[in-house]
């Protein structure tokens, strides 16, 4: 479950990111937020990940209450979250498999749960047969790919995907839009922050508009992205 | 961090340690740097320090000549004065020579560079006076030794080197003392430039760090990697440096060395222990505490 109540957010040279946010999104479901750049879905997800604090409000995650949470909890929300970026954010260093077991290994799992699973979430994203592989020698929706396996690798709750469509073709962002359906099948609430209004309005959820720090609106089925 | 991430947290230090080649080369080469000029330091000051300390041994004597008018009786006669101050409780006296006119000139004829200008003196026409070699044992109450032994052998006839050793004494502690100071100053700037090249690997991965904070790694999960690697920088650097240390100690250093006379080396086993040790330490610690603070700035993420 994810509650904004009365959240602002302004960073240090007095800039409104967002203003006097209200949103309640409940386990399961599936949301897109939708808006113009510079509208405020990247602060909403920073808020998320606790990457920055609200300046006012209150903001629930799962159990983790964002506004009064010391830092030293802030890796233990984030495990609770898996999290889709544009720019995939994978080690260059390690392998397929390797990225994947990082974000277990992170958590403490046990190396036989570990030599299980990754096979399981490769397969599942269809990666198998490029295990050994760097991220360097993957295409975009590979790597994208790649970073859904690890996002849910931890049986997250929670996965938000920031613009994941962002570097791949249409093909590949069908694919991954569907991969997240099919996650959210799973159980797992999934928040898709994109501009896509294609892939939005194809895809027919709740959608969420944000604009200029507030929220515009807020519609079961596809929305449409105002000016 | 849970106990069952340690070893895979020692692997992945590893692991990055050899990923990161070009930039741990780097580390590994200025922490080897440092550490010969730190230990080559070290060697020179501890040889110049034992040579001073012999040196001063040798000095470390009082002659008492016999005027060559006097009667062999009467030079037995000061011998007994002397054998008596030297028996005497909390004497200062360690032991004496007696040299006659005889063992004098050899001795004289035996040093470098005089033995030709000493072939035309023999027994008949030998100028050196018989005389009397006292070693003493402490520096600070030899005035009083000088005095008993100028009433038995008349003032003139005394001749030390007390004060050329009492000035040696304080050149060696001055040195002793501007070498350690020297020495703490090297180390500073050795780990000051090793902390820098290792804050440059680990900017290198500041985009790792990050992505290991967004998934959710703790603080000392993300930094124990980078100590693993410090450590091994360290271990490294202080093996190789240590291999070269010696070569240039036993090799190079001995060899120019052996160019001047009367020079003895410390032996290089004397540096068995304290070289490699210090080298590891240094190593580690610059190693440990240059990870851990360069990381830190990088966790905030």
């Amino acid at each position: 479950m994810i509650e904004f109540k009365d959240v602002t957010m302004s960073y240090d040279n007095d800039t409104v990111a967002l203003n006097g946010i209200n949103l309640l999104i409940e386990d399961g479901e599936f949301v897109f937020i939708v808006g113009r750049s510079g509208a405020g879905k990247t602060t909403l997800t920073k808020l998320l990940m606790r990457e920055e604090r609200v300046s006012s409000g209150k903001l629930t995650v799962d159990k983790f209450k964002l506004d009064k949470m010391p830092r030293r909890k802030v890796p233990y929300l984030r495990r609770s979250l898996g999290v889709v970026f544009q720019d995939f954010r994978l080690f260059p260093n390690m392998t397929v498999y390797e990225n994947v077991a990082f974000a277990m290994r992170v958590v403490g799992e046990k190396n036989s749960v570990i030599k299980k699973r990754v096979p399981y979430f490769l397969n599942l994203v269809e990666l198998t047969d490029k295990a050994d592989r760097f991220p360097d020698e993957l295409s975009g929706g590979e790597r994208q790919r790649v970073a859904f396996a690890r996002a849910i690798a931890n049986n997250p709750k929670i996965v938000i995907a920031d613009e994941p469509t962002g570097n791949v073709d249409r093909q590949m962002s069908l694919e991954l839009m569907d991969l997240l359906a099919r996650i959210n099948k799973l159980g797992k609430t999934v928040l898709v922050v994109t501009h896509d209004m294609e892939l939005v309005q194809l895809f027919n959820k709740r959608t969420i508009t944000i604009d200029d720090g507030t929220i515009v609106s807020d519609k079961n089925g596809g929305a449409v992205l105002e000016a | 961090m849970k106990l069952r991430n340690i070893p895979h947290l020692i692997g992945q230090g590893f692991v990055s340690f050899w990923r990161n080649g070009a930039m741990t080369t780097a580390a590994i080469l200025v922490l080897i740097c440092c550490m010969l000029v730190l230990g080559s330091f070290y060697v020179v000051i501890d040889n110049l320090d034992k040579f001073i300390e012999d040196q001063s041994e040798s000095i470390k004597t009082i002659n008492a000549y016999v005027d060559s008018s006097e009667s062999p009786e009467e030079v037995n006669e000061k011998e007994l004065a002397l054998a008596g101050l030297a028996t005497a409780a909390n004497s200062n006296i360690d032991y004496y020579v007696r040299i006659t006119k005889e063992e004098a000139l050899e001795e004289m004829k035996n040093r470098e560079g005089l033995e030709d200008i000493l072939t035309e003196f023999d027994e008949s026409n030998n100028p050196l006076p018989e005389r009397f070699r006292i070693h003493f044992k402490d520096i600070d109450t030899v005035q009083s030794l000088m005095r008993d032994l100028e009433e038995i052998f008349g003032a003139d006839k005394i001749k030390s080197e007390v004060g050329v050793y009492e000035k040696v004494n304080s050149i060696s502690s001055t040195i002793t003392l501007v070498g350690l100071w020297l020495m703490i100053i090297l180390l500073v700037i050795a780990i000051l430039i090793i902390m820098n090249t290792v804050k440059l690997t680990v900017f290198a991965r500041r985009k790792d760090i990050a992505i290991m904070r967004y998934i959710g790694a703790t603080s000392a999960f993300v930094v124990s990697p980078f100590i693993v690697e410090g450590i091994l920088v360290g271990i490294i650097a202080a093996i190789i440096s240590t291999g070269i240390q010696y070569y240039l100690y036993d090799e190079v250093f001995a060899n120019i060395v052996s160019s001047y006379n009367d020079i003895n080396l410390v032996p290089v086993m004397d540096y068995l222990y304290v070289v490699p040790v210090a080298f590891l330490a240094i190593g580690i610690f610059a190693g440990v505490i240059a990870s851990a603070t360069s990381v830190k700035k990088h966790l905030d993420v």
